[in-house]
């Protein structure tokens, strides 16, 4: 019985369900893609190109996790336990154990990885000509750099800035079709090899292969069990041992999926539901006439539900498969903005379309129920009698939640008032998302004033298309802001995410210029710079001061407001007798020449506040490659987002970082030595720039963190404007015969027409200024939080792309969808026929 | 006692002199839909002329083509052949804007239902059609209408918190406050109750003669067409026949000769 009706109601309301299963379609898409990023953060990766030979690789942990129970990911090269070869070398599963280490080494002018010549046997390089290195001069070279040079040549390869020759005995290639390319490689004797490696030539990796009999997984089960502390991979998990920058990445899809899945899938489900409402109330008159003829409130919702079920449940099933096209549009857009590495594949397995489809037909259902609610339990009479007139009341529930969202939105957004520093920022971002709620269910009432504030004039404007299209919106704030209220949420959400990228960026930089004041930044060409390539570029006659400085990160762990708390932070290692002359820090408190070995540190104004440090106190820290380590904060500084929030000294901080070198030196020369200087080193081999050519620390993070943002604001920009285009369609649609009757009126198409004109651009610019006026508190605050200045220094090129594009396609949408609305003739639309 | 409508009815000679006397003329007005072997021939040769302030209706089983007459006579589709004269306007050339801007200065609808926009006031809806032609609302006029049909009180309300009497009401006051060549109602009171349809029509009748206006309606309803003055049959897209002052008995008697309806 409800079957038959379920079928018959979907045949007499095409358009309107129509509506409702391209917001469920395009909703699921979007859920499917974004769980593929986060699967794909869990479980994919890159192919092993080096390690393809062993059966099991075994690397330290490269994550730790934090009281709250947080797993960090390190981005810094963890050391294997200093057991754990030797445990690996007594396991009866093992035949052979290898170890390896990786130097980054230039070779004339690219990066080349230097390995010890037994770590061959890890990989599927062969000598094709000469023999093995056994002298700490000689180097067996491979792949695309074979070609440059010969057996017997002589090379100069760099590291960290000193040249070392060497003579090429040999020449290896994959015995494997396919060579290795994401880096170039080349085999040291053993013994130099580990002399030049980081952490004193200890293994980062080891391979190992198994006894005949044993699988890899047995192996990997084995190693597990025996050594703690060590994390194993087989097949095509390999990769993740070898490259370092794919766990990074793994990291950052898992971190990209999460934060923006959570946005984007609160938006769709708002569209889904705002979408299904329309729907409904568009069908009241059919549910009055069914509750007249006795249907139970029951019964009703039982329908509604059920037709959801069937629209909603082929919507998402369809909508599942694109989905994983959209992932990969993702991927590579990632992959273009450098946030992962270009071979980085995406898991596929169904378990995110799954996801998705019961969680979009679930929140479409709870949605439905919701929406039924209102026909359900209306006097069947009187919503008969008032069935051509929309409701415009809201009830009572979401006009007080609505509220209180907004209240407590708006003093998250103040938070950087009473608080200072990053920390606080996280106020206002979070506020976004009370405020975008908030203005979801506000929206018909925030229409209505908002009409009462715009519409005065137009309704006393002597255009009948304008008075009708005022008056219309004015009755009808409901219908109206299910196309507004979208808008202006993508707006708001668009300008919050690019404005919060400029406004850090636009500090960050500030704070850099202001505090570089060395005259040269010396760089190793395509590797770092040693501790004795910094002694070479100090003795250069003309260097008054040479600063060297290493990049990484630290993570803070401290307790917040009673709660355990953990936030990394870029991290600086500098020489601590560093003077003004090449660096500026704006010293607040102590100084930088009290930094001394490993247990000391200067932190940021920022850093500082958050984990309520002062100068003496002592503050938890992890490493870049998770060292636990306490230290004592002898300094504090202001120019955290320019330099780093974290300082160490400069040796001290090398020794837990994957290459174990600076990135680079900063020189200060004596007066009218600069240019003399700068030859001397750019011969000497290096990659020498003036002060201006140093990005603020983290630039690079932050412009691929901002192409992140941008391409994840794309999607969800693109999403807003399919289901902006669709409510605007279902919505015109209902409007058939309104326009009918004006044209039976007198009205020509084109005072129709222009009439839908003017109701687009009151619906543009309503939400417009809603979207600017939603997007105003965080951004304020974002702004007061970073730089101190109330007002939030955004491009405007970009506030008015963003507002354009929307309002833009808002006015697009409503035109066409009034053009398709008018195709039938007026007279058979009205006719005698209700 | 069916005749020859055609001569009949064409009492006023072509043209020229009766151009304040006729509201509507149809001349030789063919209707054919779709080409070839599978068209439809909706109406056969129409021939009307319809004084100023006449209250006709037009009645017919259905698929005599009383819809497409309707249509064609208001100026809302061309016919394929002959001429359709509004006043003295031939509007059966006129392209559709041109059309449309003629329809709102000439022509008044009444419809069935779903006659009101909600949102407008009564007295906004009833000026809609001036302020679509961006024609000055004559005041005075519009009082009298207003008061005429009775709506003086309700002016500022909106059409929901309005009986579907008062409504009909409404909309009659909207035909014919641009003062219209002729108004069109299509079964105006298909939605009423009976007393309050008698009512709307008794209205209609009045208006008609008050206001010297023209009104053609169109019906299957005997007891609405005997408020009508001259009551005209329509059948397989010709005119059978017409009565003045019909009785509805007159007129059920007549249409059973017509077949089924």
């Amino acid at each position: 019985m409800v079957n038959t009706l379920v079928r018959a109601a979907i045949r007499q309301h095409k358009g309107s369900f129509v509506g409702v299963f391209v917001a469920v379609l395009t909703a699921t898409m979007l859920a499917t893609g974004l769980g593929i990023l986060i699967e794909s953060g869990i479980r994919g990766g890159v192919h092993p190109e080096r390690y393809s030979a062993a059966d099991v690789m075994v690397g330290a942990q490269q994550s730790f996790d934090t009281a709250e129970g947080v797993t960090v990911p390190l981005n810094e090269r963890v050391p294997l336990p200093a057991d754990a070869l030797a445990a690996l070398r007594q396991l009866p599963a093992a035949a052979r154990v290898v170890a390896d280490t990786t130097t980054p080494l230039a070779w004339a002018g690219s990066p080349v990885e230097a390995h010890g010549w037994s770590s061959a046997a890890l990989t599927p390089y062969r000598l094709v000509h000469g023999h093995a290195p056994q002298a700490p001069d000689q180097v067996v070279v491979t792949g695309a750099a074979a070609t440059r040079t010969e057996v017997g040549a002589t090379i100069t390869l760099r590291h960290g800035g000193v040249p070392a020759r060497y003579r090429v005995v040999g020449i290896a290639a994959a015995a494997t079709a396919e060579q290795p390319a994401r880096a170039q490689h080349v085999f040291l004797s053993d013994a130099a090899a580990s002399a030049l490696a980081p952490l004193g030539g200890a293994p980062s990796v080891v391979g190992v292969f198994a006894r005949p009999g044993v699988s890899p997984d047995q192996l990997a089960g084995e190693i597990r069990t025996g050594i703690p502390d060590v994390a194993t991979y087989t097949g095509d998990q390999r990769g993740n041992a070898e490259f370092l920058d794919v766990g990074v990445a793994r990291g950052t899809l898992v971190a990209i999926g999460s934060s923006f899945a959570g946005t984007a899938i609160l938006i769709a489900l708002f569209v889904v539901a705002s979408t299904l409402s329309l729907s409904i109330q568009s069908r009241r008159r059919d549910y009055a006439l069914m509750r007249a003829i006795g249907a139970t409130p029951l019964q009703i919702i039982h329908l509604v539900v059920r037709e959801v079920l069937v629209i909603a449940g082929a919507g998402a099933l369809i909508g599942a498969a694109p989905g994983y096209l959209l992932a990969s549009a993702m991927r590579f857009g990632f992959a273009q903005a450098g946030v992962i590495p270009a071979d980085f594949a995406l898991a596929s397995s169904p378990i995110p379309a799954l996801g998705a489809i019961v969680l979009v037909v679930a929140a479409a259902l709870l949605a439905a129920v919701v929406a039924a609610r209102r026909p359900a339990r209306i006097n069947p009479i009187e919503a008969l009698r008032e069935a051509s007139t929309t409701p415009a009341r809201l009830g009572r529930g979401r006009t007080t939640t609505g509220i209180v969202l907004g209240i407590v939105g708006l003093l998250a957004s103040a938070m950087p008032l009473v608080v200072q520093g990053a920390i606080a920022v996280t106020g206002p971002a979070a506020a976004l998302l009370l405020l975008l709620i908030s203005a979801g269910l506000l929206g018909p009432r925030l229409v209505r004033i908002a009409m009462a504030v715009f519409g005065g004039p137009l309704r006393r404007s002597p255009s009948p298309s304008a008075f009708l299209a005022a008056t219309n919106a004015r009755s009808n704030s409901r219908r109206l802001a299910a196309a507004i209220i979208p808008i202006a949420l993508g707006i708001g959400l668009g300008l919050v995410q690019v404005g919060t990228g400029q406004i850090v960026a636009t500090e960050a930089s500030a704070q850099s210029h202001a505090g570089l004041t060395a005259d040269l930044v010396v760089a190793g060409g395509a590797s770092g710079i040693s501790g004795d390539g910094a002694a070479v570029i100090a003795r250069a006659p003309g260097v008054q001061a040479a600063n060297p400085v290493a990049l990484s990160d630290v993570t803070l762990s401290y307790v917040l407001l009673g709660d355990p708390s953990s936030q990394q932070y870029a991290a600086q290692g500098v020489d601590p007798s560093t003077d003004a002359s090449t660096l500026d820090l704006d010293m607040v408190a102590g100084s930088l020449h009290s930094l001394k070995g490993i247990q000391t540190v200067a932190l940021s104004t920022d850093a500082a506040q958050a984990a309520g440090a002062h100068v003496g106190d002592t503050v938890h820290e992890h490493l870049g490659d998770g060292t636990r380590v306490d230290a004592r904060v002898v300094a504090i500084y202001t120019r955290g987002l320019g330099f780093g929030d974290v300082t160490m000294a400069n040796a001290a901080l090398r020794e837990h970082t994957t290459t174990g070198l600076s990135n680079y030196v900063l020189v200060s020369t004596q007066p009218g030595q600069r240019a003399q200087v700068q030859k001397a080193l750019a011969d000497a081999g290096f990659t020498v720039t003036t002060r201006d050519g140093l990005d603020a620390v983290g630039d690079g993070a932050r412009d691929a963190n901002s192409a992140v943002n941008l391409i994840a604001l794309v999607v969800i920009l693109g999403y807003i404007a399919i289901a902006v285009v669709n409510t605007l369609v279902m919505a015109t649609g209902e409007r058939r015969r309104e326009f009918a009757l004006l044209q039976l009126l007198g009205a020509t198409r084109r005072q129709v027409r222009s009439m839908m004109r003017a109701e687009s651009i009151m619906v543009a610019v309503i939400a417009a200024v809603l979207g600017v006026l939603l997007a105003a508190p965080p951004l304020v605050g974002i702004s007061l939080g970073i730089s101190g200045q109330p007002l939030p220094g955004i491009s405007p090129v970009t506030t008015v792309a963003i507002v354009a594009s929307l309002s833009v396609l808002a006015m697009i949408a409503l035109a066409l969808a009034t053009r398709s609305t008018m195709r039938t003739a007026p007279i058979s639309e009205i006719g005698s026929r209700e | 006692m069916t005749m020859n409508i055609n001569t009949s009815i064409e009492t006023s000679p072509p043209r020229a002199q009766s151009s304040t006397r006729q509201a509507l003329r149809l001349e030789a007005v063919v209707k054919r839909y779709g080409t070839g072997a599978s068209a439809v021939m909706a109406l056969r040769g129409i021939d009307l002329t319809l004084s100023r302030g006449s209250f006709s209706a037009i009645m017919g089983p259905s698929g005599s083509g009383k819809s497409t007459f309707l249509n064609t006579a208001a100026g809302l589709d061309t016919p394929t052949s002959g001429s359709v004269w509004i006043g003295d306007t031939d509007i059966s050339r006129m392209r559709a804007n041109r059309l449309a801007r003629f329809r709102r200065e000439h022509v008044g609808f009444i419809f069935q239902a779903y006659n009101l926009l909600p949102a407008l006031t009564i007295e906004q809806n009833v000026t809609l059609p001036l302020m679509l032609a961006h024609t000055r609302v004559d005041r005075a006029w519009l009082d009298r209408i207003i008061r005429a049909v009775g709506l003086g009180e309700l002016r500022d309300r909106r059409p929901a918190e309005l009986s579907g009497g008062q409504q009909q009401r409404v909309a009659i006051a909207r035909a014919l406050i641009t003062r219209p060549d002729a108004v069109f109602a299509d079964e105006p009171t298909g939605a009423l109750d009976s007393r309050t349809g008698r009512q709307v029509l008794e209205l209609l009748a009045q208006m008609t003669r008050e206001l010297n206006q023209t009104v053609v309606m169109v019906t299957h309803d005997p007891v609405v067409a005997s408020h009508a003055d001259r009551v005209i049959y329509l059948a397989d897209g010709a005119f059978v026949g017409y009565q003045d002052g019909a009785t509805t008995q007159q007129i059920i008697d007549q249409m059973s000769g017509l077949g089924e309806w």
